[in-house]
């Protein structure tokens, strides 16, 4: 008798000492793997740095570019200076390859089903977007500073358009309105 | 033997329990997040060695970069609102000069440079216990507007003695180191 309830007992708290105390569905961990891997991969493309990147609308993934009509969005950081002509391929690249890479993802599809039915107000439809995806390029020289005209400081790429901004020669801040190209995915 | 094994089981016990119910550890910070927050924590030392400001609250917001610094101070002396737009804008100042000097963390800013939209900064100013009866009980910044507060009574409402956009304060204050 004494053996048996200490052999319950000791199971129970070995169930309750290896237990996981946080754990959240699997596609959220699976989207977050396969966004890894995509910053991952673009960086090493392109000669980048990727800081941060957001997912869900719940969470204000949309403050990283301003949009909140995005659902997940990358901060990439370049050391190179490039003007326009120069970042409109880049930043035409990395979109066709965002955008790609979410219309082919089972993983984001799968995550985009589930969201809406949790959150049909935030998430209205199932189909992926453009407008869903979105990042922020920023250009800083060797000191840190950012580059000036002719070289662009900023390019986003925000609800399915390419914003380019350019930095005051004198503060650095950037200077609005930017310069904004639709983008056309073929 | 079954003494023996109860025995362990009892000590084992407490042992099983704790490591079930500890916190798992949170995952370190980012260093980007450590620099700032050393940064403001640096300041936040300078301010009460060179004013008397007391921390009353401190918070950030970077949950996807640097976006925003809120922070409290408290003062136990009583200000004019001259006073007051003193120490507000020198103090803003000197905070936002360092961090956007910092190198390490400027790539990171929600916005660079930082401004004072992206900085929340209070200012109480106390007798005693109670919030100072005369002059300047309160100052905020809303929407780019600094507000001055007095405080009629213990209990009584906040009435706005003055209110300025920042860039007027900043102005002001320009203007009297620069005549003085």
């Amino acid at each position: 008798m004494i053996n048996r309830l200490i052999s319950i007992l000791f199971l129970l708290c070995l169930c309750v000492g290896c237990q996981q105390k946080i754990k959240g569905p699997a596609y959220v961990g699976e989207m977050r793997k396969t966004f890894e891997e995509f910053a991952e991969q673009t960086s090493e493309k392109y000669e980048l740095e990727w800081f941060r990147m957001g997912i869900g609308f719940a969470a204000g993934v949309g403050r990283l570019i301003d949009s909140y009509r995005c659902h997940y969005a990358f901060n990439f950081i370049s050391s190179k200076s490039l003007d326009h002509d120069e970042v409109q391929v880049l930043a035409t690249n990395i979109a066709h390859d965002l955008v790609e890479w979410m219309f082919n993802n089972k993983a984001y599809a799968e995550w985009l089903v589930e969201s809406h039915k949790i959150m049909p107000k935030s998430y209205p439809s199932t189909e992926p977007e453009v407008e869903n995806v979105g990042f922020k390029l920023t250009f800083w020289d060797e000191n840190v500073d950012r580059p000036l005209a002719p070289y662009i400081a900023q390019v986003r790429f925000v609800e399915g358009e390419l914003r380019y901004y350019y930095a005051d020669p004198e503060t650095q801040a950037l200077k609005e309105p930017p310069l904004v190209e639709k983008y056309h995915h073929h | 033997m079954i003494k023996r094994i109860v025995v362990i089981a009892l000590l084992l016990v407490p042992f099983l329990m704790l490591s079930g119910c500890r916190e798992k550890p949170l995952p370190p910070q980012r260093p980007q997040a450590v620099r700032l927050k050393s940064i403001v924590k640096e300041f936040i030392y300078d301010m009460h060695q060179e004013h008397g400001f007391y921390l009353e609250s401190i918070g950030y917001d970077q949950f996807h970069d640097l976006e925003e610094v809120s922070i409290a101070f408290a003062l136990r002396k009583r200000c004019s609102v001259f006073e007051a737009r003193k120490l507000y804008v020198s103090a803003m100042e000197e905070l936002l000069s360092r961090i956007n000097a910092d190198r390490e963390i400027r790539p990171l800013l929600h916005v660079y440079p930082f401004t004072p939209s992206q900085v929340e900064m209070d200012l109480v100013f106390y007798e005693g216990e109670k919030f100072s009866k005369e002059g300047v009980a309160f100052m905020f910044l809303k929407q780019n507007c600094i507000f001055y507060e007095a405080r009629s009574g213990d209990f009584g409402p906040f009435s706005t003695l003055n209110e300025e956009t920042y860039q007027e304060a900043l102005e002001i204050v320009n203007s009297e180191e620069g005549s003085s």
